[in-house]
């Protein structure tokens, strides 16, 4: 299971602030965000502005492998400061 | 080289998240050394309108959350690339407030000392504008008629 995280916008929209979600083998990382559009098709209006992280690394690399255990957060436009 | 959280160890720096209110003379006194000449702030507040589509808001107030293990690993990152960036600086301190932010109060405290002032100025404006950049924390504007929008930088 890869934990996967929902923040501000992401979590509104989605309605969670967390979910474990099942991978079957080391999975890219493009591939999960498919995974997670199809979960969530919410997800979809997001309109591509998002960041993505992997165990609380920026994901520069959309071919990076996701594995069990791994934790994946979906970044919206940050505000901090 | 050192990696970020080494890095801070040996200077005692400081970041920090917290849902209690700020208060800079704290990160002022924790950034205080008998061989600085200058001691630089920033406090970033809340502004009580923003401009939405054209349109000047009245906020009422924000809140804000926070990827906490992760915005202070990006504000351990800044501080370390404060340091690559602008030589002879002696500490730093960065503070964010999450929850909750009320018109006119703290959200975000910076204080950075150094021994001549220059590069304290430069690094406290290098460091809000890094942390407004990278860091995994996200603000929601509240309005007089109770509607919200989360902003973006």
């Amino acid at each position: 299971m890869v934990k996967v995280l929902y923040w501000a916008k992401a979590k509104e929209l989605v309605g969670i602030s967390d979910e474990e979600v099942y991978i079957g083998a080391p999975t890219p990382v493009s591939h999960f965000i498919l995974k997670l559009e199809n979960l969530h098709p919410i997800l979809k209006t997001l309109n591509n502005t998002n960041l993505y992280a992997l165990n609380m690394e920026f994901i520069t690399n959309f071919n990076s492998i996701l594995n069990n255990n791994d934790e994946f957060a979906i970044i919206p436009p940050v505000s901090g400061g | 080289m050192l990696d970020e959280v080494e890095l801070m160890k040996y200077h005692n720096d400081f970041v920090d998240i917290t849902d209690e209110n700020l208060n800079l003379s704290v990160l002022i006194d924790k950034v205080r050394t008998e061989d600085s000449g200058a001691i630089c702030t920033f406090s970033g507040t809340t502004r009580n309108y923003f401009v939405v589509d054209g349109i000047k808001r009245k906020v009422v107030s924000l809140e804000y959350e926070s990827y906490t293990p992760m915005a202070i690993k990006e504000m351990q990152k800044t501080v370390k690339l404060a340091r690559t960036k602008f030589q002879d600086i002696n500490k730093i301190a960065v503070q964010h407030k999450i929850g909750k932010c009320l018109v006119g109060e703290e959200s975000v405290c910076i204080a950075v000392s150094s021994s001549h002032r220059k590069v304290s100025f430069l690094a406290c404006e290098f460091i809000i504008d890094e942390l407004k950049r990278t860091c995994p924390i996200w603000k929601k504007e509240i309005y007089e008629d109770g509607s919200f929008n989360w902003k973006e930088n």
